[in-house]
């Protein structure tokens, strides 16, 4: 396999048993900072990276883009071995810590690197604008770095990385110190770019963030993967959920024998109703028991389907992989 | 697969990053302090020092006024006007390669800090063009600098005295033959360490020790065991010999023949070995 030319079918991020080890005090004590973590992430999907602080996911991205050595495992970007150069023609980067020289202005640090990149003449500068103005920034292009804001140099950060018209965005924590409004602005914006093909690969421990941007996440943990998958999938939980409303007390009889769980009465009132809420396991239950409540006077407020959390995912995920 | 863009070249590449290096210099006040030290010497040569010259009769030095040297000998004379110009030569060739390794020092490693080599490391060019493109911009900085101090000097020292010695341009090749070497220690200490300052500090350890370890002749005789002298001939060969090309400028002025082209060779040596570890350590290097 030709590992210096992209292919078309292959996946945007591809690691098998990548592994990261660092030898510290001279090599007498070691630090496995990511460990044999395999991961494919299709070509213009959306994915999130989630992991508490010091799982491994910036490494893992440092590894992707040939910033830090693999100790084992290979890393391919569209089918490119990530240590050559042609891997990270079409990555565009936002760094975590990027520390961005106080000595440019918004626009001469993407002229520079605008031309690392290989662009050149009015081409650079066309885009220049271009990326200015996607990051709703064109106004404040001309002041010193060291003048930013770190809301401002994050939009920057973004900027820098959309330069080349990369065809893999990777975000590591995009959203850092940027207001409410400009997180709106940013997701958009991500959204936006995969609509048009990019593939979006964020790391963040920001679960909201990931959960909206995200159609598929994996969790990194001491290192470890502990699961992978769609959102969707991840958060589906089996059964529905029914409040409803008894007229007096007790809920009908035979009810018991169709539900999860014994009902809980959340609300009792001083003239007897009684709200409840009821679990059910699959739909053609969920419809027997509406039948029943109905028939037996209730008042049905809502019915909802069973869905946990991306935050309750991921802390049972981490909880589970500690032990 | 369409669309896929090329490439940057190399030179495209060396050349935004030595231009940025340049850029990032003239931002920082401490460049600015050394073109302003150069205006500041040039303009004590032009106003301050006097050089009165009666042929046949007498030469005079005066320094706001004062008398400071003088020769009342005709066959001194070129004799008297070498040596005062040796001493400005070497004194700008000292002063020269002494404030540049300071200011870049912490300049050029700047770009090699996590965080900021992130932004670099991102892009689809080689890493040795990093750390090629960043010492060439260093060296270019200081080079100006240099033809303009030296060649300013010489300017207003032939302008003032009427005596022309060719001998003293030979400090700009050699000061910045220094400073290159000099340079590559700091690249090298300083991708090792993440440390600019340890880098400069090292690097004004080569610069103090230099001539210490010249005085090798001496040494030979005063240390007592042979494994001592072996340690300061070792010490000797490896550290880079600024004070040997200290002497060459004088040689040079006095219109002697360089009496050994050994230093420049050990120099070269020093610098292109520190060079090529400063490339092979930051390509293997971890972010």
């Amino acid at each position: 396999m030709d590992i210096h030319t992209p292919r078309a079918d292959a996946p945007a991020i591809e690691t098998q048993g990548l592994d990261k080890l660092y030898k510290l005090a001279l090599g007498r004590r070691t630090l496995r900072a990511v460990s044999a973590v395999s991961l494919r992430v299709p070509a213009g999907s959306t994915f999130g990276l989630l992991g508490p602080n010091g799982a491994g996911k910036t490494t893992l991205v440092k590894m992707l883009l040939g910033m830090t050595a693999p100790t084992a495992g290979t890393a391919r970007i569209f089918g490119i071995d990530c240590r050559q150069r042609q891997a990270r023609l079409r990555v565009g980067y936002l760094p975590e810590n990027g520390r961005y020289p106080g000595h440019h202005t918004g626009r001469s640090l993407l002229q520079f690197q605008g031309r690392l990149c290989g662009l050149r003449g009015t081409d650079l500068e066309r885009r220049v604008d271009e990326v200015l103005a996607l990051v709703s920034m064109r106004e404040w292009g001309f002041l010193r770095l060291a003048k930013y804001s770190k809301g401002m140099l994050q939009r920057i950060g973004i900027a820098q990385a959309l330069l080349h018209r990369p065809a893999l965005l990777m975000l590591d924590e995009p959203s850092d110190g940027v207001d409410p409004v400009g997180r709106n602005q940013i997701r958009d914006l991500l959204l936006n770019l995969n609509a048009s093909g990019v593939t979006v690969f964020l790391n963040s421990h920001l679960l909201a963030e990931v959960e909206q941007s995200c159609r598929d996440v994996a969790i990194l943990h001491r290192g470890r993967l502990l699961l992978s998958g769609s959102v969707k999938d991840l958060t589906h939980r089996a059964g529905y959920t029914i409040h409803c409303e008894s007229p007096k007390g007790d809920l009908p009889r035979g009810l018991d024998h169709l539900v999860n769980a014994p009902p809980h009465a959340l609300h009792k009132y001083p003239d007897g109703r009684v709200r409840w809420l009821v679990e059910v396991a699959d739909l053609d239950l969920l419809n027997a028991v509406i039948d029943l409540l109905r028939r037996r006077h209730s008042q049905i407020e809502t019915v909802e389907k069973n869905k946990t959390t991306l935050e309750q995912v991921f802390l049972d995920a981490v909880r589970d992989g500690a032990r | 697969m369409s669309g896929v863009p090329a490439l940057p070249g190399a030179l495209t590449a060396l050349s935004a990053i030595v231009e940025d290096t340049v850029r990032e210099a003239f931002s920082r006040r401490l460049v600015w302090g050394i073109y302003g030290s150069t205006l500041v010497i040039l303009l004590f040569l032009l106003f301050v020092l006097e050089i009165d010259i009666v042929t046949g009769a007498k030469a005079t030095i005066s320094l706001f006024g004062q008398e400071a040297m003088s020769t009342a000998s005709e066959e001194s004379l070129m004799v008297f006007l070498r040596e005062v110009q040796g001493a400005i030569a070497v004194f700008l060739y000292g002063v020269s390669t002494f404030v540049a390794v300071f200011v870049c020092g912490s300049l050029t490693p700047a770009i090699f800090e996590p965080g900021r080599a992130d932004l670099i490391l991102a892009r689809p060019i080689s890493r040795h063009w990093v750390v090629l493109g960043r010492y060439l911009g260093s060296v270019g900085m200081v080079a100006l600098n240099v033809v303009i101090l030296i060649a300013g000097s010489y300017g207003i020292l032939g302008w003032k005295s009427g005596y022309w010695n060719p001998g003293f341009l030979y400090a700009i090749p050699i000061t910045i033959f220094a400073f290159c070497v000099l340079m590559t220690l700091v690249m090298v200490v300083s991708i090792w360490t993440e440390s600019p300052a340890v880098a400069t500090i090292v690097a004004f350890l080569a610069l103090l020790f230099s001539p210490i370890l010249a005085q090798k002749q001496l040494a030979i005789r005063l240390l007592g065991s042979e494994t001592a002298r072996a340690v300061w001939n070792a010490f000797y060969t490896a550290v880079p010999h600024t004070y040997e090309l200290g002497a060459m400028i004088v040689a040079k002025l006095r219109n002697r023949p360089i009496p050994s082209w050994d230093p420049i060779l050990a120099s070269l040596l020093f610098g292109a070995v520190c060079l090529l570890l400063a490339l092979y350590s930051f390509s293997r290097k971890d972010y």
